[in-house]
């Protein structure tokens, strides 16, 4: 359906390429997420789907057809692609319904009229079809930028932060209703976020973008479980790097214990392993538990409580009878909120990794 | 192939709007000997002094009336405060030259006030010390008398933009209130003031109807004179040249004050200012010296002109004073529309390429308000002039008739002059409304399929719908006062109400010019009506 095929953007020859070597792909009513701080290049990428921007290099396709490659660029107006601003840029000396008609220009009168009743429909704003913008509430406005931009029946739609605008409470609550509504019209959609949250609940997949490269595309599973580069792991979800050194017979010899390595994935160039090596493991807070028999000690340091669960900053005693002594290390654990220790407290914990993903030292 | 028809037809529109400038300045680059000495052998020295005192002094009193009024109007409370609010910007609608002959016949020797001095103290003329009102400094002072709005809009805006905090952190550290305005108020608001000030000086560099009226040798008048009563036109463009020279130097004063404004105003938020309330004496002494400019340079005058005009009432219906009026406002009309259109394409191109060229295409095209109108009369005669010659020429190869002046003769030349001069007032309303309007609106209207004429149709036109109805406002009043280039440019027997007020005073025939000038001046109101409202919008 939306092919996007090693596409490097930049906006002059000389200066280095905005968005570099980015590819991937959606099935028609797939919904995908592009995912990174800010100036990661994000926007650029859905601008230049959008026809906004030109590529220097690579290609994309809408229904196998190349609308964007360095020779040949489809003008925005002919794409049939719909877009919802991050400020909604809903014109406002038109009201919602003439709004909504603005891009139905190619239908009569009562086809339009039709098309326009079923838009407010299905993003219920029936009763406001007469409002002018600026009579409408934030979510509102958002819900008229959606119906304007799928009246036209898109190919794919586009959108660009949209809910940096909304109360951080709805953001939630909304991404959810559009997702909804996309899966019911079933189109293809791209939304730019900088915010995990966001697009976990609304994307089927998710490319994770930083400083122009993509990182990872896939699912919020892969990325949280399995995220293929350290960028990634850090970016979602909390978590620390724990020290880890390949040790002899296969073997990952950590602070909290020792692991085989051949369950282990390793990522970032960090395949070619000798002994001795020095790696880092990925330690999720919900990979630690709570367990009073274990014989690893931690010390509480600091502790969020989070109404089911508390959330504990520990420090991993320094093992002794080892040549060099280890710096205190820090482990997040997430526990069941009764167990419920004070700073400067010891209870025992346990590594429990279903994904071990390692890094290299850096 | 729509897109390049597009941009060559803007090219073509902005070389025509420029090419009298770059005319008369060229002329700089090729003197001519003998008329560089004969100018210098006679006049240039009389020109230059008059015009330089001329500006600095209509500067300098423009400064003055302008800062200390708005200082008073941010600063205190007072009993006149809420008429003046609106009250002060009315000279506005007043040109120079109609507050000129007022006054003139007022205070002459004939006039009302002399003789009722001679009356009262039973003097004869020639017996009694009185000032000459035809001079310079009176030019001076009833020059600035009309163009002080300029630095009091722009000074009110710098002066009520200034944080409260300054002023506090200055009582902190215990300054007293008038240390507070040499040392921070007066300062910051430097910018904004010299930039209205510039602009009065370059109205006053611009100004035909006052100084010849009071026989004062300026280069307007002197241009004139070269042009018409010599028949040198040599002289006359040079002298337009010279002209462009001092305007430049203004220009260049202007540009740098307005770049220091966008420094030191970074558009903070106004917030409402406590105003030190003023009672007794004190409200008095402030609400009279605040309420002289207003006094001075409208209310006097206008009640003067109504006095005079309300002898003349049945000129109204009289069918010379229909036809003046209807030639007066299609021209106003006319170039308002056309300039606006104008001004909208520059504006909407501009959003679409910002190429260097078409900055600068724009950049030339903003600065006809500084041009004096006589400046672009010669420089429009003498294209157009050649133009004509063209045409003849091939006129009569083709056809064996001469077609005559259709361009530098006719309403054409007139308003091509309107264009280059008043396009500027137009392009800052319009360039403004379409600063207002967020890209992702034209994105938005690109995805839906809308190309570039549809969203300027559709979508940039109606949004600027204020912007155009002010600007088109602003440029038909401003078409309206317009004097020199009228005088010079108009086709013959064609009458504007500006010319025929300045015909009709010339012949001291000043009762009959009040008909006229009264009108300009109740006409000149209405985009003042606007313009508070703007202003005051900004501050409630």
């Amino acid at each position: 359906m939306l092919e996007v095929k090693s596409l490097t953007v930049g906006y002059a020859k000389t200066v280095a390429p905005v968005i570099e070597d980015v590819n991937f792909s959606l099935a028609r009513g797939e919904i995908g997420c592009l995912l990174g701080p800010s100036g990661c290049g994000k926007t650029t990428v859905l601008r230049t789907i959008a026809g906004f921007e030109k590529p220097r290099q690579g290609s994309i396709l809408v229904n196998h057809e190349v609308v964007s490659d360095p020779k040949r660029c489809k003008p925005v107006a002919q794409r049939q692609i719909g877009m919802v601003f991050q400020d909604f840029a809903l014109f406002p000396h038109l009201t919602v319904a003439q709004n909504i008609a603005f891009g139905l220009r190619h239908l009569d009168t009562t086809a339009r009229a039709a098309r326009v009743e079923e838009c407010l429909a299905l993003v219920n704003l029936t009763s406001h079809a007469q409002n002018f913008p600026h009579q409408l509430s934030g979510g509102q406005q958002q819900r008229v930028a959606l119906a304007r931009a799928l009246a036209p029946e898109p190919e794919v739609i586009l959108f660009d932060e949209p809910f940096s605008s909304l109360d951080t409470r709805l953001r939630e609550q909304l991404a959810g209703e559009i997702r909804r509504l996309l899966k019911q019209v079933n189109t293809t959609a791209i939304i730019v976020t900088h915010d995990h949250h966001e697009a976990f609940a609304i994307a089927d997949k998710i490319a994770v973008l930083e400083g122009g490269k993509m990182h990872q595309w896939g699912t919020a599973y892969e990325l949280y479980h399995e995220p293929s580069t350290s960028f990634v792991a850090r970016f979602i979800g909390e978590g620390v790097f724990l020290q880890a050194i390949l040790s002899e017979g296969g073997f990952i010899h950590t602070a909290i214990g020792d692991f085989n390595a051949s369950e282990a994935y390793f990522c970032e160039g960090s395949q070619h392993r000798n002994v001795g090596e020095q790696l880092q493991l990925l330690v999720r807070p919900d990979d630690i538990l709570h367990d009073d028999s274990s014989p690893f000690k931690a010390l509480v340091v600091n502790r969020i409580f989070r109404g089911a669960h508390i959330l504990y900053t520990l420090e991993l005693l320094t093992e002794t009878n080892r040549d060099k002594p280890v710096p205190a290390q820090r482990v997040l654990c997430l526990a069941p909120s009764h167990h419920d220790h004070n700073v400067g407290e010891y209870f025992g914990i346990r590594l429990a990794l279903e994904h071990m993903m390692l890094f290299p030292n850096n | 192939m729509e897109i390049s028809v597009w941009r060559g037809s803007l090219l073509l529109i902005s070389a025509v709007l420029c090419a009298p400038l770059l005319i008369v300045v060229s002329h700089l680059f090729i003197p001519e000997v003998s008329a560089w000495q004969h100018l210098r052998s006679t006049v240039l020295a009389d020109y230059v002094a008059n015009s330089l005192t001329l500006t600095l002094g209509v500067g300098i009193g423009t400064l003055l009336i302008g800062s200390v009024t708005a200082w008073c109007m941010t600063h205190y409370e007072f009993a006149a405060r809420r008429i003046l609010r609106w009250s002060l910007l009315l000279p506005l609608a007043m040109p120079a030259y109609i507050i000129a002959y007022t006054y003139t016949g007022m205070l002459d020797v004939a006039g009302p006030v002399q003789q009722l001095l001679r009356e009262w103290f039973n003097v004869n003329y020639g017996d009694y010390y009185f000032p000459e009102i035809r001079s310079l400094p009176a030019a001076i002072l009833l020059m600035s008398l009309v163009l002080y709005p300029y630095v009091y809009i722009l000074a009110r805006t710098a002066f009520s933009e200034q944080s409260q905090r300054m002023r506090e952190v200055s009582s902190l550290h215990g300054r007293t209130s008038a240390s507070h305005f040499w040392q921070v108020s007066l300062p910051l608001a430097r910018p904004a003031l010299f930039t209205g000030a510039a602009l009065a000086m370059m109205e006053a560099l611009a100004d035909y109807g006052t100084v010849h009226y009071f026989g004062i040798n300026t280069f307007t008048t002197g241009i004139f004179r070269s042009w018409y009563a010599m028949g040198n036109r040599n002289v006359a463009t040079q002298l337009a040249a010279i002209l462009c020279l001092f305007v430049l130097l203004v220009l260049v004063f202007e540009q740098h004050s307005r770049q220091k404004l966008r420094f030191y105003q970074q558009g903070a938020k106004q917030q409402s200012n406590q105003r030190d309330a003023l009672v007794g004496w004190k409200s008095a002494l402030v609400s009279f010296l605040c309420a002289l400019p207003v006094i001075l340079g409208f209310v006097i005058p206008v009640v003067q002109l109504l006095w005079w005009s309300a002898s003349q009432y049945e000129q109204l219906w009289a069918r010379d004073f229909v036809d003046l009026i209807t030639t007066t406002f299609s021209l106003g009309i006319l170039t308002a529309v056309l300039v606006v259109v104008i001004a909208i394409v520059f504006s909407y191109q501009q959003r679409w390429s910002a190429s260097s060229l078409s900055r600068w295409q724009l950049r030339l095209l903003s600065l006809g308000y500084a041009i004096p109108g006589m400046v672009i009369a010669v420089g429009v005669l003498i294209m157009l002039g050649w133009g004509d010659a063209q045409l003849n020429h091939l006129s009569h190869t083709l056809t064996g008739d001469y077609v005559g002046l259709v361009l530098s003769g006719t309403a054409v030349a007139l308003i091509l002059a309107y264009c280059i001069r008043f396009l500027s007032i137009a392009l800052q309303n319009t360039e403004s409304g379409m600063m207002r309007i967020s890209p992702a609106i034209d994105d938005a209207a690109s995805t839906l399929g809308a190309g570039k004429f549809r969203l300027l149709a559709k979508i940039h036109t109606p949004l600027l719908r204020a912007s155009v109805i002010s600007a088109a406002l602003l440029v038909f009043v401003d078409v309206l006062k317009e004097l020199p280039a009228t005088l010079v440019l108009r086709p013959f027997n064609v009458n504007t109400l500006a010319v025929r007020a300045y015909e009709l005073a010339s012949d001291e025939r000043l009762i009959d010019a009040a008909l006229p000038a009264i009108t300009i001046v109740l006409v000149g109101l209405i985009p003042i009506v606007v313009l508070t409202k703007a202003l005051d919008k900004g501050y409630s």
